[in-house]
């Protein structure tokens, strides 16, 4: 029993590792939100290495222009063939104000 | 003197016999074209070879020019219609590679299937998709002789502020449409506004997308598709992505979720306070158009998240051989200098079927023009306005 925890708790290690989960790929970064479109309130993060990912949910104390923030989500790249974007769509697990 | 006409005459009605006219000559290449191509495809032994003498036998029998005036003069000609048959038969023949299961670690055997090709290039894709040939190298006289058009049903979802319905949405069509055609019509590829409805549902303007929620995507185009089998269903929304199509081999095609989704702010004439106003050119339906008829992204290589390092654009990329190799995209500028490959060429950031902005998106290849018309052979027949 003990060994099988071992092999399972070894498997979800090496899955982190290579940041995969089975519908998607985890992202652990921080950057700053920035207003994607005034008129339906919408934003976007953009980290320091230029990478910009639109939060699908966004929490409204994170919804302020400018705003420094360190962040882990997934995005769903089964979704992401046939699209054209303007930034990674990324559901937001953590978040928080730098 | 007699004996002059006496061999004269004779001469001049056997070389009247002989000598063909240009319609003759051109009936004639076209028959030999079509018989040399039935007789490979024919072939037990073509048909069990390996990839790459598929290819090359098939690239070898290239049809010798006929000058586009004179194939205009023979195209009611039984000959030439048999021809275009057999094209749009052997099409019908690419099929997906047994056991290819990713770009990466492709094997070459995997590609030992029955089945005809005649590009240059290995024409490999995910095992979810169908095939169809890459435009090294390959001129089949199918891609210069027919015509295409397709009809769009425009539907607009607003939210009850009216968000999504405000200004003139009836112009901003009739400028999308215009810049739609202005991009295609080297390739014989024209659209043409069928009918424009405005419905008002907050939820389907803000969720109804692959990435948010395909339920409230489903209900929306089930409940206002027309006609899907022949016309191309757009709809502009909210959606957190600029816009979304559906691949023509996809199971979908013909049904309801045979559809583009726009962002209605991308839509030509869009507003300069949305991102940064990068995206008001009217160029996310261009992009959407072309996955709609076949085309994968310049950077495709079994990642669509591509500063990934599994992405393998470099080595495979979107099947396409005159778009130079791409490993990343990129949402700012027009660098022309950018070079994420070391394969030959620049990265082509002014493709359509690329991420940057709409302000650099400026062209399509030929190749990419080829893939085009091949992939509505195969697949979307039904756009072809001078079917055979």
């Amino acid at each position: 029993m003990k060994a099988m925890v071992s092999i399972m708790l070894l498997s979800i290690g090496l899955a982190s590792l290579h940041g995969q989960k089975p519908h998607g790929l985890v992202v652990k970064d921080s950057g700053k939100i920035c207003l994607a479109d005034p008129v339906n309130e919408t934003y976007m993060i953009r980290t320091r290495n230029n990478r910009i990912y639109l939060p699908l949910t966004l929490d409204k104390k994170f919804r302020q222009n400018g705003l420094k923030v360190t962040f882990e989500g997934t995005i769903d790249t089964a979704s992401l063939k046939n699209v054209r974007l303007a930034g990674f769509p990324i559901t937001i697990e953590k978040m928080k104000k730098q | 003197m007699r004996s002059l006409v006496t061999i004269l005459v004779p001469a001049l009605i056997l070389g009247g016999c002989t000598s063909r006219t240009p319609r003759e000559k051109a009936i004639k290449k076209v028959e030999d074209y079509d018989q040399a191509i039935k007789k490979d495809a024919n072939s037990p032994a073509l048909r069990a070879a390996d990839s790459t003498t598929i290819n090359f036998k098939f690239d070898s029998l290239e049809m010798q020019s006929i000058p586009q005036q004179t194939l205009r003069e023979i195209a009611d000609e039984a000959s030439f219609k048999n021809l275009l048959t057999t094209e749009k038969e052997l099409l019908s023949h690419w099929e997906k590679i047994p056991g290819f299961k990713s770009y990466a670690n492709l094997q070459i055997t995997d590609t030992t299937s029955p089945v005809i090709r005649r590009c240059g290039a290995f024409d490999r894709a995910p095992d979810d998709a169908e095939r169809v040939p890459a435009a090294r190298g390959m001129r089949s006289i199918s891609l210069d002789f027919y015509k295409y058009e397709v009809p769009v049903a425009f539907h607009i979802i607003a939210n009850r502020k009216g968000e999504g319905n405000k200004g003139d949405m009836n112009q901003r069509i009739a400028d999308q449409i215009a810049i739609l055609n202005s991009h295609y019509s080297k390739f014989n590829i024209s659209f043409k506004l069928v009918s424009t409805d405005v419905t008002t549902n907050d939820s389907w303007f803000n969720t109804a997308t692959k990435a948010v929620s395909l339920s409230a995507l489903k209900e929306m185009t089930k409940t206002l598709s027309k006609n899907p089998e022949k016309v191309l269903n757009v709809y502009t929304t909210n959606s957190p992505v600029l816009g979304e199509s559906t691949f023509p081999w996809e199971s979908d095609k013909g049904t309801s979720m045979d559809y583009i989704a726009i962002n209605y702010n991308t839509l030509a004439g869009g507003p300069g306070t949305f991102i940064g106003g990068k995206y008001t050119g009217g160029k996310t339906l261009v992009h959407e158009a072309g996955h709609f008829l076949g085309l994968w992204h310049t950077f495709e290589g079994g990642s669509a998240y591509c500063n990934s390092t599994a992405n393998n654009g470099c080595g495979i990329g979107d099947q396409v051989d005159d778009t130079p190799p791409q490993k990343i995209c990129y949402f700012d500028g027009c660098d022309l200098n950018a070079d994420s490959c070391p394969t030959p060429g620049n990265d082509p950031v002014k493709n359509f079927m690329g991420y940057n902005p709409d302000n650099c998106m400026t062209e399509f290849t030929n190749g990419q023009g080829d893939r085009m018309k091949l992939t509505i052979i195969k697949y979307r027949y039904y756009l072809v306005t001078n079917p055979i």
